[in-house]
């Protein structure tokens, strides 16, 4: 193990992500409505905690009631004068003061530890937005700096220090995975239409690692025939298999079968990688026992079984969907094969802690590189919000690139992101979680975003809690797996995952680069959604109930939640919901009634 | 941490060493509930035949003798399980337990939990039996080795859990495996460390005992490269465990802001003895047991060190040698070993202090203790093993202790004479004269032999952890260090016998008769006399502390009985208490004292 000091634990990078990360606090729990920052005059306000500690910076409001806050400017202050804010000191002020949870502050301080050390190796290796342009897809996920709106969002509790060093993003490891046979017993195969197991090592396995591992079991006096073969995480075999999969390795129902030759990069998710040694081959999702941003990032073995099938319903949708095939050209990477494996005696045990019934299983996924045409890039959503060492954004980068007047740019940012997440939301019931890894923009060969691909089916869509005639093809085995709500929970994917915690923030980020006046970032994002609607009039009951335009939405507070009391990581429901009592957040892209018979005064034509 | 591919399962995990150490953990865990009274089984037929009742229907059949404190003695190749009118032999520990949880009433994160420790002791369990050789080759073993063959808490069926040690941490860092490893060490800013030690030993010194000169050098630039002065940082050592999971994470930003630097490894190669967080030098024996926190929880605790009872290590143990020293009893008579703990250094994380209430496991993530070894204080020919060794049964079914009466040249209730006589009176000294308890379990005590292989004293350990005191002021207490006397734990007489009464009897005497009866042919009863005799001899010896022996009744008619296992199954939330000891032990019901019985022949 290497025993080496990371080289971005060094005092002027940890004083640095130290001051970020409180800016990072402050501007969040204000966001939340768990802190009120107070005009001081001349730019500056002044956040109340303690009555005799207040934290000072300067900054200003933007909109969804959020807060820009100059990252060298916030200060603590108290009766013996102002100090440096830390993230540290200012969590042990909110204990104090919100009477929290002793065992909830004290994990905490864990995440935080964390994710510092993650923050100061990025910055540490961090390139300039020229480089990282240049980078393929999954070497860009490894600049990435993470969750924007929840500030422990490196926590990863359960990884040591020499696991992060490898196993984390950031690390930019490329390493095998490591493969085990499971009987059929435990283990059940699952493919899309055309792919069933054979096909699915064939195109995964060499031929010799095939004879290889087979020998490994006949060497035993193992019928292969009986054995399921998945890749399984290192971290995960040596954390959780062994430990806990000991009886069934005992009597030889689990066999381990070593490394196969390919070798995967883990991307922001930490439990997908990407094959850097054939990028043809499939992405591998796995189950890593760890707690990161609020839930233990296993797979549910319920959803692995049920992923291919609605892979093929998504994909069947799409595919007899000309506008979304034709128009929208968007990418659905499909999870086109599954294994899941039960533990014998957690998953007998319904109302155990979630973490003990998602142990074990893997869902191969198209890689989004297949589906590009030539010339074309693709990059995650969450790339945008990146801000490199010398403080210039990634997204400035981009649009210098490609020539374009920035609003020209960000209208086709949202011509390729918006339409095809309204259509299938409108028009199919079908809510995705386009949080900023989930959703990817396809480039063409001017940085100019031309479409998008959007993942993760099985784990985060979201139907409506009643039976569309769209749904009427639904498959058997996607029922009681598939989240059912109502549909302000369905818009509510989409308001969440893209305009809270993405757009929330890539609007300020233009208007500091790019000169683009938030107000303008706003109405050009409403343009194309007003210009969906006019495309599909026929859709109209179903605009009024999903209804992105509505004055106000429910405020999230994530971090809010994160910090109640309860071990929120020993539920046994891992999306059980919490109820706040907080003021909804105002909508930009709402405008107040105008005279219908005037119209709308500009439509996505008048921009182009 | 990170794990190379297996390409074979390791080689304890077949069917031959999972199914015996299953069926002997299922026979521990029965007889341990049964003795808690968690669970109740009924006769069954015939005598020592028993049947346990389960809800939907199961129940386990089984052989088993009874013995003093109604102890379950299983015979384990009798189990059986029945269910839906079939009946098969029973090996599956978590079967039962999930069998019982209903009756047990375990809510399901508790019984996940409990599957998950129960799974380790298993695969730890199935690890000894793969090792397992026979017990004239298990006394032949060193100190270090035989301490590799320990199988853990006697009481506690779950009893090498180790939460947060992963297989591979398992295969490296766990007596059992027998293996080795190096130290990683520290300097820490005087501002943040403190170095305790007992009088005449520096920083320097203990160091320069511990280290050699090439290292300390390559230590000390390691130092001044960060800035700071070698002489006044406090050096100390830490596990590897601990550093990778704990302390790189942790102290990131001490280590940022070059409070706590890193020097590197040591060349010395350690090894852990029973109790996990104690290291023992395979490569230089004379050198110190270091003992060191390991953020894993096993039987019960989190195994941190706590930054109160490391501090005063070093104070309480000149008290404890100056009072043997100063005895002539202890020194010339007992010739008790107090294996010192003469150095220590704490080291406070900056944000849990600053955080009181949080769970006790975030306030003792870093320190060390240093021990002297028991090696130190053998004279020639005479040999040390833990007192737990006497439980041994080899891979030949044989006894270690049959094999030690062996070699003894004496008869068994000889033998038994000499160990007793050797283990009870200075502890009975130290409680009743001085009014300090030990908590003197199997590990804690070491059984020395002489050269002829027959018992002769006994050394004792862990001081700053174990060491309690009556809640009022003994005269003998003055000369303990105030800092030391202010942080120990203080409980009632009837308490403190429990360091006898629990630690001794029931907790080990509970199982060393079944040994006695099985292998050295001395039947129960007569064991419980024979450990009256150095108790009566003792009464009679010093009638002039006559009043403490009735504030502690060791021989009184009933105590209560300790439910570690009860406690274990309360479930989680024991854990996040800020304060780990802020009650005693649980306890249930009460124990027929076998002492208060026992008839002491030719008196």
């Amino acid at each position: 193990m290497d025993m080496v000091i990371p080289p971005g634990l060094a005092p002027g990078t940890w004083q640095r992500v130290c001051a970020a990360l409180a800016v990072k606090m402050v501007a969040e729990l204000a966001f939340e409505q768990a802190l009120t920052p107070a005009p001081l005059g001349d730019g500056r306000y002044r956040v109340p905690v303690l009555p005799d500690v207040g934290y000072e910076f300067r900054g200003r409001p933007v909109a969804m009631d959020s807060w820009r806050i100059e990252p060298d400017s916030l200060v603590r202050v108290t009766d013996g004068g102002n100090e440096p804010a830390d993230p540290y000191r200012l969590l042990l002020d909110l204990h104090r003061a919100w009477g929290l949870d002793p065992a909830v502050t004290a994990l905490t301080v864990t995440e935080l530890s964390a994710t510092l050390s993650a923050d100061a190796w990025l910055l540490h290796t961090g390139l300039p937005v020229a480089e990282l342009a240049e980078l393929p897809h999954l070497e860009l996920e490894g600049h990435q700096t993470g969750h924007p709106w929840i500030f422990a969002n490196k926590g990863r509790v359960g990884f040591s220090y020499a696991d992060r060093a490898r196993y984390a993003p950031e690390s930019r490891h490329a390493d095998p995975l490591h493969w085990m046979a499971v009987h059929r017993d435990l283990a059940s195969f699952h493919g899309v239409p055309g792919l069933d197991e054979a096909t699915l090592r064939e195109r995964e396995l060499d031929g010799a690692t095939r004879q290889h591992f087979t020998d490994l079991l006949t060497d035993q006096r193992l019928d292969p025939a009986e054995y399921v073969w998945l890749p399984v995480h290192r971290w995960q075999w040596d954390e959780v298999v062994l430990p806990l999969f000991a009886a069934e390795l005992a009597q030889r129902r689990i066999v381990p079968l070593g490394e196969a030759p390919d070798r995967y990069r883990a991307q922001q998710s930490i439990r997908t990688f990407g094959n850097v040694s054939r990028p043809d081959r499939f992405d591998v999702k796995l189950p890593l026992s760890i707690l990161n941003t609020m839930v233990y990032r296993g797979i549910p073995t319920e959803l692995v079984h049920a992923a291919p099938y609605g892979t093929t319903w998504i994909h069947s949708i799409r595919d007899a969907d000309p506008f979304l095939r034709d128009e929208c050209r968007v990418v659905l990477p499909g999870e086109v094969a599954a294994v899941a494996v039960r533990h014998p005696v957690f998953e007998a045990l319904p109302q155990a802690p979630y973490r003990y019934r998602q142990l074990l299983g893997v869902i191969w996924r198209e890689p989004v590189a297949a589906s590009l045409d030539p010339g074309e890039r693709a990059r995650t959503l969450a790339a945008l919000l990146h801000v490199d060492p010398a403080g210039r954004a990634f997204v400035a980068e981009l649009v210098e690139r490609s020539g374009l007047a920035p609003t020209r740019w960000l209208a086709a940012l949202f011509a390729a992101v918006l339409p095809p997440l309204l259509h299938l939301l409108y028009r199919y019931g079908i809510g995705f979680n386009p949080h900023g890894e989930n959703a990817i923009v396809v480039y063409d060969g001017g940085d100019v975003p031309v479409r998008l691909a959007v993942k993760d089916f099985v784990d985060d869509l979201k139907l409506l809690d009643e039976d569309l005639p769209e749904y009427a093809d639904l498959p058997a085995q996607t029922l009681g797996v598939l989240m059912r709500f109502g549909a302000e929970e369905l818009s509510g994917s989409i308001v969440k995952s893209l305009l809270m915690c993405h757009f929330r923030y890539l609007a300020p980020l233009c208007a500091e680069q790019l000169g683009v006046p938030q107000d303008e970032f706003w109405r050009l994002a409403r343009a194309e959604i007003v210009a969906y609607h006019a495309r599909f009039p026929e859709l109209a009951e179903r605009f009024d109930r999903f209804d992105l335009l509505a004055a106000e939405f429910p405020r999230v507070c994530l971090n809010r939640e994160r910090l109640l009391p309860g071990g929120y990581h020993d539920r046994a429901e891992r999306d059980a919901s919490f109820h706040l009592d907080v003021a909804p957040v105002p909508n930009p892209l709402h405008l107040p009634p105008v005279d219908p018979t005037a119209g709308f005064p500009v439509g996505p034509e008048g921009i182009r | 941490m990170s794990v190379e591919p297996a390409t074979a399962p390791p080689p304890h995990l077949v069917p031959e060493h999972w199914t015996a150490a299953g069926r002997t953990l299922l026979a521990r865990t029965i007889a341990e509930m049964a003795y808690e009274e968690m669970v109740t089984p009924r006769p069954d037929g015939p005598a020592e035949s028993w049947c346990l009742d389960l809800p939907d229907g199961v129940s386990y059949a089984f052989q088993a003798r009874r013995g003093a404190f109604g102890a379950w003695r299983i015979r384990p190749e009798s189990l059986r399980r029945r269910a839906a009118g079939t009946e098969s032999p029973a090996t599956d520990p978590t079967r039962f337990v999930v069998d019982s949880a209903d009756m047990l009433g375990l809510t399901r994160a508790v019984l996940a939990d409990l599957i998950r420790d129960l799974t380790a002791t298993h695969a730890a369990d199935a690890r000894l039996h793969a090792r397992a050789i026979p017990a004239a080759d298990l006394a032949d073993l060193s100190h270090e080795d035989l301490e590799a063959h320990q199988t853990g808490h006697p009481c506690m069926f779950l009893n090498k859990g180790r939460l947060g040690f992963s297989a591979a941490d398992t295969a490296r860092f766990t007596p059992e495996a027998a293996g080795d490893f190096r130290l990683v060490w520290l300097a820490v800013t005087p501002e943040l460390a403190r170095f305790s030690s007992v009088s005449g030993l520096d920083r320097q010194t203990l160091l320069a005992g511990e280290l050699d000169p090439g290292t300390r050098a390559e230590f000390a630039d390691r130092v001044r490269d960060r800035g700071g002065d070698p002489d006044a940082y406090v050096w100390l050592p830490v596990h590897p465990f601990q550093w990778d999971e704990v302390i790189l994470p942790l102290f990131a930003g001490q280590i940022a802001d070059g409070s706590v630097v890193y020097l590197g490894e040591s060349a010395d190669r350690y090894r852990p003895l029973q109790s996990i967080r104690t290291l023992t030098n395979l490569d230089r024996p004379g050198r110190r047991n270091v003992k060191v926190p390991l953020m894993i929880r096993n039987t019960l605790v989190w195994r941190g060190l706590s930054e109160a009872q490391t501090t005063c290590a070093p104070r309480l143990t000149t008290w404890l040698q100056e009072l043997r020293d100063g005895d002539a009893f202890l020194r010339d008579e007992c010739r008790v070993a107090m294996l010192g703990e003469v150095a220590s250094v704490t080291v406070p994380h900056p944000t849990y202090r600053d955080l009181p209430d949080a769970p006790y496991k975030y306030q003792e993530l870093l320190g060390a203790i240093w021990r002297e070894p028991v090696h130190g204080y053998l004279e020639p020919g005479e040999r040390a093993r833990t007192m737990a060794t006497l439980l041994l049964e080899g891979s030949d079914g044989r006894a270690v202790v049959s094999e030690l009466v062996d070699r003894s040249g004496l008869g068994a209730r000889e033998w038994l004479r000499a160990y007793l006589g050797a283990l009870l009176p200075p502890l009975l000294h130290y409680l009743y004269r001085y009014g300090a308890s030990f908590t003197p379990h199997g590990e804690n005590v070491v059984l020395i032999s002489d050269a002829a292989e027959r018992p002769s004293r006994i050394a004792l350990k862990d001081f700053g952890a174990d060491v309690e005191l009556l809640p009022f002021d003994l005269p003998e207490y003055a000369r303990i260090p105030a800092e030391a006397r202010d942080r120990l734990h203080r409980w009632p007489a009837g308490d403190l016998a429990h360091s006898i009464l629990s630690a001794i009897c029931a907790g080990h005497f509970r199982f060393f008769t079944d040994i006695a009866d099985r292998h050295l042919g001395v039947p129960e009863r007569e064991f419980w006399s024979l450990v009256r005799e150095p108790i009566d001899a003792y009464h009679r010896r010093f009638p002039e502390l006559a009043e403490r022996f009735a504030w502690f009744d060791l021989l009184g008619p009933e105590f209560g009985r300790v439910a570690l296992n009860r406690e274990q199954l309360l479930g989680g939330g024991f854990h996040d208490r800020a304060e780990r000891d802020a009650e005693f032990d649980v306890m249930y019901g009460t124990l027929a004292n076998p002492l208060h019985l026992a008839r002491v022949d030719g008196d």
